[in-house]
């Protein structure tokens, strides 16, 4: 009962130390978490494409193109009126209507929507892979790559996720965001450089981890299907399938298809040159972004001038001659601000020194964030300004919410506690007890090395002391820089100890030398003060007693001073055991000592999990204590009859 | 200085010399010429290119023996010997001062004679010499590490400290469950290695000089947690019956009894932790590897390109300013606490 009640305040203010962790944590994650959140450059980038016919043999004025939910999504993202039916770069209607996830033409469609090629040639499936049969099929063209695929005249989706992590060779375990969120019971099929795994042949998935039998090669890419297909080579043209093909279907790619596309949003009135993408922000460069005046593709692409632009320079000749010129991402204007004569610009003034100048022959995109697009001559009344793909910054890749980012963050400022409390067991079982990288073992050398340091460190501190207690004039004299010495920081020796040590043959990375000396150095100090007192705090007619005793001043020493000492030395002894132990972990960093502890934190530091950090802060400071306790109990080995006196006293006082 | 001072006061006669004045200005006049000889040798010694003779060995070591012996010998010499009072003193003045003196002359010959009579590389270990230099050198640069270490991380840090120590320990001492629950953990928070600390700091507040001064933070927390909580509870019980009796405020008690009883703990952990603050702050520059500047990021960054001499001066001007530190923190504890038995005891 008295055991719980002096236990009960420890375990209530550990209690609330750890659950103020939670907040703590929030409060330096959140803030790494909304700056990753809020750079566009951590965000996933979507390539939105005009969407094929969903039925290859539709015709009429009723085109489907939706049926899958995220494309219904985009279609209702879509502003009225700005859908675009086209088939290849030709514009079939513009403005047109949106219902149900199917295209209302003004006029019925000529012919099929889509006009499918010869049917795809299924492969076998790679020996020891028997599940891959029916999967893997090969186009008649490898010029088809790309196009549309109709199963049976449905379309089917291409698509895939990366995984989160890169291949260096040795790692098996892949994390691809919502992967575990498949439906139905098919097996799943996985990517790796071009080749297809399927699931319990070559990989099991675990929640969204997928777990390879046998590690994917340095820098192979890995995704998994999350489509109904997903182009394996497109030089040879094979593709695989999420279902096996059904015996009687037929695969065929559209050699000509009826597509929806996104047009511009702006006003098409013969003056107005500024348009807006729907889909924001986008990218500012971006090769995949195809915008068509009509049937006319238009390029956006950036042509730098020919001469240098040197502040002097007026005149300067581009690649082609039309299109808007540009000063540090600043349109001019043509008639005020320069003039043109076929390819050559001349500025009304010159541009400043290493001014970016620029030429778009076509368009530019003015405003990333906003998703407008200047064109360099308007529109005339009735063309279409349509996009057949561009990318755009879809979502953050952390996250919904910035907690997810939060819980996401690659790096921890500080761990959740139930985090480190997961990570106990896998840490300590990792390595086997024979492999350096045991915790176990690196903690055992650490220990060892301590208590060498604090073996040497108690010789040089005792003899120190009896010197000073003996001499007097020696202490006065060296006493001042021994207490200079502890002034030093002991860490900016460490180099030097470890190039004077390496100079003299000593292998510093697998040796205790470094450890026990800069350990040594900071524990002596401790030591000679406790027992410099301790050898002082004689009584003085104890002293008397043994001068009328006749006794040698070695007997005196021996037989008064030292036992006297002893409670005072093992005092010091502690202190001087948590110094030691400092020491050992600095030399066995700066020494870069892999076999110790201080090597296993700062190389999680550096590329490791926080969780793990925080146990090895932990695993130190329970080292720390552990060797004070050994003290304590060698204290009660040596010197039993102390045990009630000064060690109780330290306690309550 | 002090020595000189001596000197010249007895060359202002003040009477005639006694046989043991006479004897302890011999054996200073031993050391000042010990001192000489090892120096004359390691000056004549850096002129040379070749290697070191036994006749550089000799001097050397043979000065640096006669200085140590003639001043053990002094401070052996009993005052009790001289039969006037103005000898005895100037021989325990001699006493105080000579030793302390010799010391730091007969390290830095010894440290420099090695070096030279051995001709180490100074890619190992650097001369005396050229740590001056190195001083005189990369003095700007040190001026601004220090600057950052000192005032941006370790006061800012040890004033932190102090005051949320303080605080906390104030807050604990007025209850027992607190102090139940948190003393043992103070205890074994001291014992985290600063090591393991500072990494995990490094990781939480960033690379840059906060996750420093946080070091230093608590470095000097705990221990002035536990003085204080110390300080405040071991108040006499009497004065504290003395209070009662007196109807005396909680708060009164506070200010008038376990405040200024607290104060002698307090410094007490107040100057243990500065030197340790510095120390800590140093090794957490090293560990933390953030914008190239501070003492610590010098020390590291040169060691590495094996520029020991800078190191050394780095240390140097660390250790001189840690010093001074502490002597500010006992001239504030003298000031501070001249009523208290301690400081009047002498």
């Amino acid at each position: 009962m008295a055991r719980v009640k002096r236990a009960l305040p420890v375990v209530v203010v550990v209690a609330f130390l750890l659950a103020l962790m939670y907040p703590v944590a929030l409060l330096l994650g959140m803030p790494l978490a909304r700056a990753r959140m809020g750079s566009v450059s951590n965000w996933v980038r979507e390539t939105v494409a005009a969407l094929p016919v969903a039925d290859a043999d539709a015709g009429g004025e009723r085109l489907p193109f939706g049926g899958a939910g995220d494309v219904d999504e985009r279609l209702a993202a879509l502003a009225r009126g700005t859908a675009v039916v086209v088939r290849g770069s030709e514009v079939l209607a513009a403005g047109v209507d949106l219902a149900d996830g199917a295209a209302v033409l003004p006029s019925p469609l000529a012919g099929p929507a889509a006009e499918l090629g010869p049917p795809l040639a299924p492969l076998p499936a790679p020996a020891g892979s028997p599940g891959l049969a029916g999967r893997l099929h090969r186009l008649p063209d490898a010029g088809l790559v790309g196009a549309p695929l109709y199963r049976d005249g449905r379309l089917l989706r291409r698509g895939s996720a990366p995984a989160l992590e890169r291949a260096d060779g040795a790692r098996r375990d892949f994390t691809v965001p919502g992967a575990g969120r498949r439906s139905g019971d098919a097996p799943a099929v996985a990517v790796v450089a071009g080749a297809a795994l399927l699931e319990g042949e070559g990989f099991e998935l675990e929640g969204d981890t997928l777990v390879f039998d046998a590690p994917p090669a340095f820098n192979a890419p890995v995704s998994l299907l999350t489509a109904d297909y997903e182009v394996l080579d497109p030089a040879a043209g094979t593709v695989v399938l999420r279902d096996p093909l059904p015996p009687g279907s037929a695969l065929r790619a559209a050699t000509s298809h009826v597509a929806l596309a996104e047009g511009l949003v702006g006003a098409v009135d013969g003056e107005n040159r500024t348009y807006t993408l729907q889909h924001v922000p986008v990218l500012e460069t971006d090769p995949a972004r195809v915008l068509y005046l009509d049937d006319t593709p238009l390029s956006g692409a950036a042509e730098r001038p020919q001469e240098r632009v040197d502040g002097s320079q007026r005149t300067f000749t581009f690649p082609s001659d039309r299109g808007i010129v540009t000063v540090d991402g600043r349109e001019l204007v043509a008639g005020r601000d320069y003039e043109r004569a076929g390819d050559v610009v001349t500025f009304a003034a010159p541009p400043p020194r290493n001014a970016a100048v620029r030429q778009y022959p076509d368009y530019r995109v003015s405003d990333p964030n906003a998703g407008t697009v200047t064109l360099a001559v308007p529109p005339a009344p009735g063309q279409t300004v349509w996009a057949a793909a561009y990318t755009y910054y879809a979502h953050p890749a952390c996250g919904e919410t910035a907690f997810e980012c939060f819980l996401g963050l690659p790096q921890h400022p500080v761990p959740f506690p139930h985090w480190v409390a997961e990570r106990v067991v896998p840490f300590f079982t990792a390595y086997p007890f024979s492999d350096t990288r045991n915790v176990v073992r690196a903690t055992l050398y650490t220990a060892a090395g301590t208590l060498v340091s604090l073996a040497f460190g108690t010789l040089i501190g005792v003899l120190l002391a009896v010197a000073f207690v003996r001499v007097k004039p020696f202490e006065k004299a060296l006493l001042p820089w021994v207490i200079a010495s502890q002034t030093i920081p002991v860490i900016a020796l460490v180099p030097v100890l470890v190039a004077v040590l390496g100079n003299l043959g000593v292998t510093v990375q697998t040796s205790l030398v470094p450890a026990a000396i800069v350990g040594a150095y900071i524990a002596f100090f401790p030591i000679t003060v406790g027992t410099v007192t301790g050898l002082r705090s004689v009584d003085p007619l104890a002293l008397d007693l043994m001068k009328a005793y006749a006794a040698s001043p070695l007997q005196s020493f021996l037989k008064l001073r030292f036992p006297a000492a002893v409670p005072y030395l093992f005092t010091s002894l502690k202190l001087g055991a948590a110094a030691a132990l400092v020491g050992a972990l600095v030399a066995e960093v700066e020494s870069n000592n892999r076999l110790g502890l201080g090597y296993a934190i700062i190389g999680q530091v550096q590329a490791g999990d926080v969780a793990d950090v925080w146990i090895l802060l932990g695993i130190s400071a329970l080292l720390g204590i552990g060797l004070v306790s050994l003290v304590g109990l060698l204290q009660r080995l040596v010197a039993p009859w102390q045990r009630t006196g000064l060690a109780a006293g330290a306690e309550d006082g | 200085m002090a020595a000189g001072g001596a000197l010249r006061g007895v060359a202002a006669g003040r009477g005639a010399m006694t046989a043991a004045g006479r004897r302890a200005l011999a054996l200073v006049a031993l050391t000042a010429l010990g001192v000489a000889v090892a120096f004359a040798a390691v000056a004549l010694q850096r002129g040379r290119p070749g290697a070191a003779g036994p006749l550089y060995w000799a001097a050397l070591l043979g000065g640096l023996l006669l200085a140590v012996l003639a001043a053990a010998r002094l401070s052996l010499q009993s005052a009790e010997d001289a039969a006037d009072r103005a000898g005895a003193a100037l021989v325990a003045r001699l006493q105080r001062v000579l030793p302390v003196a010799t010391v730091p002359f007969v390290l830095l010959l010894t440290w420099e004679g090695l070096v030279l009579g051995f001709r180490v590389p100074a890619g190992i270990f650097p001369s005396v010499a050229s740590i001056g230099q190195a001083l005189v050198r990369a003095w700007p640069v040190l001026v601004a590490d220090a600057y950052l270490t000192f005032v941006r991380e370790v006061l800012f840090g040890f004033a932190l400290g102090l005051l949320l120590g303080f605080v906390t320990g104030t807050l604990i001492a007025f209850s027992t469950f607190l102090r139940r629950g948190f003393l043992p953990l103070a205890t074994a928070f001291g014992a985290v290695p600063i090591v393991g600390l500072a990494p995990v700091l490094g990781r939480a507040l960033g690379v840059d000089w906060e996750s420093k001064a946080a070091v230093g933070v608590i470095v000097t927390f705990f221990p002035v947690v536990l003085n204080t909580v110390q300080g405040l509870t071991s108040v006499e019980p009497l004065k504290l019956e003395l209070l009662r009796s007196y109807a005396a405020r909680p708060l009164q008690g506070f200010l008038a009894l376990r405040l200024p009883n607290a104060l002698p703990y307090v410094f007490t952990s107040l100057k243990v932790a500065i030197v340790l603050t510095v120390v800590s702050v140093i090794v957490a520059e090293f560990l933390i590897p953030g914008p190239p500047s501070g003492l610590g990021q010098r020390i590291s960054l040169s060691a590495h390109r094996g520029q020991f001499d800078v190191v050394f001066a780095a240390i140097f001007v660390s250790s001189v300013l840690s010093m001074l530190l502490y002597w500010t923190v006992q001239l504030l504890e003298r000031w501070l606490l001249a009523w208290h038995p301690s400081s009047r005891g002498g």
